[in-house]
């Protein structure tokens, strides 16, 4: 029996239990969910290059790490701390809450969802009410030994006319597996601004945002991925009311391992908009992979949508996959999707290198500039930091 | 001397395009050089710049005595030699005040300045952008993306204003300008000449010359220097076109 097997028996038994009985019960639920499920691999999956049974499996223990050594996050907003998916800041834990009916209620039977909700022993809980306006910073410390698992979890309820800044830091220390799962369900006329930021130096995160928007809502969500490890990022966005609007952006710097990008948009309902653009840059041996898809549901007419994955790739041996796909029902839409992958532009870094800059500042900067093209339609203090990270991580190319 | 062109040879895509050019830059002076089409302007340009798509396959390039072409590219710009480009590169996402900044930096350093503060830089950018009428939210905008051809010319000569370069090459600055800009440009130009520097001017028209007075006017043809003269040279060719010097040349 593998490790993760043993972990997952000791939950299925009720060995680990929370003491939250409608925690426990729903935890169980995902269990009995489960059941003869499996982790896909790559050659199960379509067009993906991260391999979660693969990495799964090297699973070795749960993540009991201490994240005392991380620094403090400068940034405004109320701190939700949490420590290898333990709230430290319990005022936030679900564990000090009444059962709330949101709680796991859109990851449906994907397999790494439901296995991350079959291992959770806590989760975070931001809950705006109606016409309030908050702004939140998740840090999320992991750390652990290799093949030590945490799993996290964080549900997000904006309710309506409310609005929510929210910036989550993810951090790891050792090669920790990071298995992470968010659900942001966003009322009526709500506004919703999302930054991710993964800044990882050696930790694998296994990544999942769900969000469903109701009528007139809009999300504007970011994320920046300059990890050295593996990363997977599942953003599942589902437009269930008309007039929601979705800006979904991304940009990732792989330097070693794989950066695997999984964007699905679903309009299931007329009249909304959405709009994806994620930024890859692979060099050394990084790896990048996108596959993304817009779905039009049927008859969700008058739906105006558009997906884009633009990558630059450098050197020889770096890599990058992109398959954008439109999958749609409906006659009377607007969609539009594609995808570049390509490199430095030679005259550019000519161009710069003749006023005075060397080589590498010259490619370094035009790097940036590709990046901030998203950072820049974001803005605020999550785009500042996202931009500084990846300066810093090209400062290392 | 400040620029010692001795038979200089260079091939792009495996064409000779340069065929012995021999020319000589001192400081203060203004040269013109002119030449139809396809002469080699360009090329000569680009290969004293060290455009890599270009490759030297004889002759020497001193500047200031030193061998230039043995030189990397932001090392001959950082020791003030200036390409203002026929057709300047976009760049998107970096603005024209961070590439701005680096270059400057990169500038001072060679010349043993200290770096330049916030305030002072922008304050420099301010005073330059002034001198070719330069819309200062231009500055703030990414490289040469979506200027107008203009607002592109413009821009190269506010960073040569920057830069204050020792040796200026200006690749048809006054192509695509309004008869209003070129006038900006070319006073501009004036404004920052020396008896230190030189400049180097490549172009078709005689018009820029009225406001940039050159000390000499050259022909290229063919890859060659085929013909100098003094600023009537310039009025002559606006007349009379290529075709007497080139008739002697066959
Ligand atoms: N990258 C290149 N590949 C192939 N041929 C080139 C390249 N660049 C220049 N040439 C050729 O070299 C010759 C000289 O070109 P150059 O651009 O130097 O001319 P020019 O005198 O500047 O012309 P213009 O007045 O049109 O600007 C031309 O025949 C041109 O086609
Ligand atoms: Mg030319």
């Amino acid at each position: 029996m593998s490790e993760l097997q043993k972990i997952f028996k000791q939950t299925a038994l009720g060995e680990r239990p929370t003491g939250v009985e409608w925690f426990d019960a729903v935890r169980h639920q995902a269990v009995l969910r489960w059941g003869e499920m499996e982790l896909p691999d790559t050659k199960t999956e379509e067009y993906r290059r991260f391999d979660l049974k693969g990495v799964m499996s090297g699973v070795t223990c749960r993540a009991e790490g201490d994240c005392s050594q991380f620094e403090p996050l400068d940034m405004e907003g109320e701190q939700v701390r949490t420590v290898n998916g333990r709230v430290v800041d319990t005022e936030y834990s679900i564990l000090s809450k009444t059962q709330i009916s949101e709680f796991d209620s859109l990851t449906g039977n994907v397999a790494s969802a439901v296995l991350n909700m079959a291992l959770a022993e806590d989760a975070v809980v931001v809950c705006v009410a109606r016409g309030e306006s908050r702004k939140v910073v998740l840090d999320s410390r992991f750390a652990g030994e290799k093949g030590a698992l945490a799993v996290s979890r964080v549900l997000v309820v904006v309710e309506e006319g409310a609005s929510l800044e929210l910036s989550d830091v993810c951090r790891t220390e050792g090669e920790v597996i990071a298995l992470r799962c968010r659900e942001i369900i966003v009322g009526r006329g709500a506004n919703v601004k999302i930054a991710d930021i993964v800044e990882n130096p050696e930790g694998t995160v296994i990544d999942h945002r769900y969000t469903s928007q109701a009528e007139d809502s809009t999300t504007r969500a970011l994320f920046g991925d300059v990890s050295h490890g593996a990363s997977r990022t599942n953003i599942v966005t589902l437009l269930n009311g008309a007039h929601a609007e979705a800006v979904c952006d991304g940009v990732y710097v792989a330097t070693h391992g794989t950066r695997d990008v999984c964007l699905d948009v679903q309009h299931l309902i007329g009249e909304c908009q959405s709009s994806e653009l994620i930024k890859g840059i692979a060099s050394e041996r990084g790896r990048g992979s996108f596959a993304g898809r817009i779905y039009v549901a049927q008859d969700s007419q008058k739906t105006d949508a558009s997906l884009l994955n633009r990558n630059i790739v450098l050197g020889t041996e770096a890599k990058i996959y992109t398959k954008p796909t439109l999958e749609i029902y409906a006659d009377d839409v607007k969609c539009s999707h594609g995808a570049t992958v390509g490199q430095l532009d030679p005259e550019a870094v000519y161009y710069m290198r003749q006023r005075g800059l060397s080589k590498q500042a010259a490619e370094r900067l035009q790097l940036l500039g590709f990046a901030a093209e998203v950072v820049e339609r974001f803005g605020g203090q999550a785009a500042e930091r996202i931009a500084a990270a990846v300066e810093q991580k090209l400062q290392t190319l | 001397m400040l620029l010692e062109v001795k038979n200089l040879h260079a091939n792009v895509a495996g064409k000779e395009v340069l065929r012995g050019i021999n020319f000589e830059v001192r400081p203060g002076e203004v040269h013109a050089i002119m030449g139809p089409n396809g002469s080699g302007k360009s090329t000569f340009a680009s290969v004293l710049a060290g455009n890599p798509k270009f490759e030297v396959t004889e002759g020497e390039v001193l500047y200031d005595g030193v061998d230039l072409l043995s030189l990397p590219i932001e090392e001959r710009a950082r020791q003030g030699l200036f390409l203002g480009f026929q057709y300047p590169v976009e760049i998107p996402g970096v603005s024209m005040a961070s590439f701005m900044k680096a270059a400057v930096a990169e500038r001072r350093k060679a010349l043993g300045l200290e770096p330049l503060s916030s305030a002072e830089f922008l304050k420099l950018v301010r005073e330059k952008s002034k001198i070719v009428e330069l819309d200062g939210k231009l500055v703030s905008r990414s490289v040469n993306e979506g200027f107008s051809g203009g607002e592109k010319k413009k821009n190269e000569i506010f960073q040569m204003a920057m830069l204050e370069p020792r040796l200026a090459v200006l690749d048809e600055t006054d192509s695509g300008l309004d008869i209003d800009a070129l006038r900006i440009v070319a006073t501009g130009v004036q404004r920052l000449r020396s008896p230190q520097n030189a400049t180097i001017v490549i172009t078709h028209y005689q018009r820029l010359l009225d406001y940039i007075i050159p000390d000499f006017v050259h022909v290229l043809y063919k890859g060659q220097i085929i013909y100098s003269g003094d600023k009537s040279l310039a009025l002559k060719l606006e007349r009379e076109g290529y075709d007497w010097l080139i008739g002697s040349q066959q």
